[in-house]
């Protein structure tokens, strides 16, 4: 979600123009239902005040893999775009290898591509490679791999949209256009006027209005995160304490004999806690790779099923390494009650237990 | 004459029961010189497994005190009668109270482990006590593996690793058939004999107390006969 974020500000439209019926949030990215509308009106958009210029685009989603289902098996976006629009609008993307798309690379006779990182890394591609896909008959070919933004342009193909109307026998058909506008101030005024052109045909969403959603839906997703992080810390601490608890209490006659034996209380405290940071880390080792095994379920599931190959659940090193902390944490606080109390019990009371 | 390994004087454990005040042990005195087999008889409730646990450090007396072994016990702190129990008692139980996890060589290394023994000396020693309390071939027996005589010969063992200077045994044939209480009684006997050992144990049985050259008799936490 961060990623998400990351880019949304790093995209420098103004308004999207949508077709009725698309749904998403306005990025040429998740506009993904089919929903289109004449490249004429590209023409009327660029004519209404205040607009500075249009950028038509031409978006969709396109499988790729070897059929295999494995989890680089999915979709992607292929995001058929002007020769000005990543020089405009992307103005922070820079290549790993190769190059960005140029005017030569438009209506060329084959599909010339810019793929974003994560596509690159996940297919394995490298420049001058075509892609294990057809577009239309034609089969693109990479002539640039973006870095990595940490965002969603890590899941775009790019490429000329005359060439991607053509392929898909879609010419003179947009499923999008972004807008920016001279004076920012009144672009929410000059958003309804684009809409008032033909509602019926398309409508438009401000940057700051997806920039609001989707802090909204970060806000949302940070607070449910925390949420069940919290209650799932809640029941490891209890499960964990229960469990020495029990196991303590089972073996009073034991820590009863080994303090008869003259094992210093100190010294039982110090075995029952080990013994609780022990299970401690070895549920944190378990639940650690319980969580990566979830985290590439979920990514498969999502891309199988969601086709949405941007989406990825993440387990990051960090996070790992915090989990275990936080298991190592709740191991010694889990241990630390019921040494306490054992170690408190009289020896005398501790040995008659039954 | 031999030195004195157990001396009480007015010795005294009173318990608050249910707001009455109950004499576990009234008005005790007791000594023990080295190489003493003294067996406690007497009902439930006379005291015995009280004075037993005064002279071994894990209970407190009311009033009175005790010497053990020439230290008095009195002032000493907890983890100072950790150190004594350690070094200077030997436990045990009627129920064995052996740990399940370990196997009989390791429970008879256990108090030497918790002492500082080297871990040489901890095997050589266990091993040469479970030969001499007769199970040579069930070192890496588990106690769940082992007879109940062969576990409190464990018991024994384990009670005579790191050198007491006393044997402390309460009903250690309560739980045992009249063949094994035979054998484990004349095991507490060849320990006197053999080792010098010096013994107080508590039973309710004539034929052990017999194997004692001592026998105190308690009844409501004084003693009544000593012969």
């Amino acid at each position: 979600m961060n990623g998400f974020n990351m880019s949304a500000k790093e995209r420098k439209e103004d308004i999207y123009v949508l077709p009725k019926g698309a749904r998403g949030l306005g990025s040429p990215l998740l506009v993904s239902s089919g929903a289109e509308f004449s490249e004429q009106r590209v023409q009327d958009i660029g004519g209404v005040l205040n607009v500075k210029a249009v950028y038509p685009f031409y978006t969709r989603q396109i499988y790729f893999g070897d059929g295999t289902g494995s989890v680089m098996e999915g979709f992607f976006v292929l995001d058929g775009v002007t020769p000005d629009f990543l020089v405009d609008l992307r103005p922070s993307l820079e290549v790993e290898a190769g190059r960005l798309l140029e005017q030569g690379d438009y209506l060329d006779d084959q599909l010339n591509v810019v793929v974003g990182a994560e596509i690159a890394r996940s297919v394995k591609l490298q420049v001058d490679q075509t892609l294990p896909l057809e577009v239309g008959g034609l089969v693109p070919r990479v002539i640039g791999i973006l870095k990595s933004t940490g965002g969603l342009d890590d899941y775009i193909v790019y490429a000329p949209l005359q060439d991607v109307q053509l392929a898909l026998d879609r010419e003179g058909w947009v499923t999008g256009a972004a807008v920016t506008v001279t004076d920012p101030t009144t672009t929410e005024e000059t958003a309804d006027a684009i809409s008032n052109l033909s509602s019926e045909e398309f409508y438009c969403q401000t940057s700051e209005q997806i920039a609001g959603v989707v802090k909204n839906l970060i806000s949302m997703a940070r607070a449910i995160h925390l949420s069940v992080a919290s209650i799932a810390l809640l029941i490891g601490v209890l499960f964990v304490l229960s469990t020495m608890l029990m196991a303590v209490s089972e073996r009073t006659k034991e820590i009863g004999t080994m303090r008869a034996l003259g094992v210093h209380r100190i010294t039982i405290f110090r075995l029952i806690v080990t013994e609780s940071l022990i299970t401690g880390v070895l549920a944190g080792g378990i639940g650690c790779l319980g969580g990566v095994g979830l985290s590439k379920l979920i990514t498969w599931a999502i891309h199988k099923f969601a086709s949405a190959a941007f989406l990825q659940a993440v387990v990051s090193p960090r996070l790992l390494g915090f989990g275990l902390l936080i298991a190592v944490l709740i191991g010694i606080l889990a241990g630390l009650y019921p040494a306490w109390r054992i170690t408190k019990t009289n020896i005398v009371e501790a040995l008659r237990y039954e | 004459m031999n030195e004195l390994v157990v001396e009480a004087r007015q010795l005294s454990k009173v318990y608050v029961m249910g707001g009455e005040e109950v004499r576990a042990v009234d008005d005790v005195d007791l000594e023990m010189r080295k190489g003493d087999f003294v067996s406690i008889m007497g009902p439930s409730g006379s005291g015995k497994t009280t004075l037993l646990n005064l002279v071994g450090c894990i209970d407190r007396p009311t009033s009175g005190g005790i010497r053990l072994d020439g230290q008095d016990l009195a002032g000493l702190k907890e983890v100072e009668l950790d150190r004594l129990r350690m070094r200077k008692i030997g436990f045990v139980f009627q129920s064995f109270n052996l740990m399940p996890i370990m196997t009989a060589l390791e429970n008879v290394m256990f108090p030497m482990e918790m002492a500082g023994v080297p871990r040489k000396e901890q095997a050589r020693r266990a091993t040469e006590l479970l030969t001499w309390v007769g199970l040579p071939k069930r070192l890496n027996h588990k106690p769940r593996e082992l007879s109940a005589g062969e576990n409190q010969r464990v018991g024994i063992a384990r009670a005579l690793a790191n050198g007491p200077a006393i044997l402390l045994a309460d009903e250690p044939t309560g739980n045992l058939d009249s063949k094994t209480t035979k054998e484990i009684s004349l095991l507490f006997r060849r320990a006197n004999c053999e080792q010098g050992m010096t013994i107080m144990l508590i039973t309710h049985n004539e034929a052990v107390a017999g194997v004692a050259g001592r026998l105190l008799r308690m009844r409501d936490g004084r003693i009544v006969s000593d012969s």
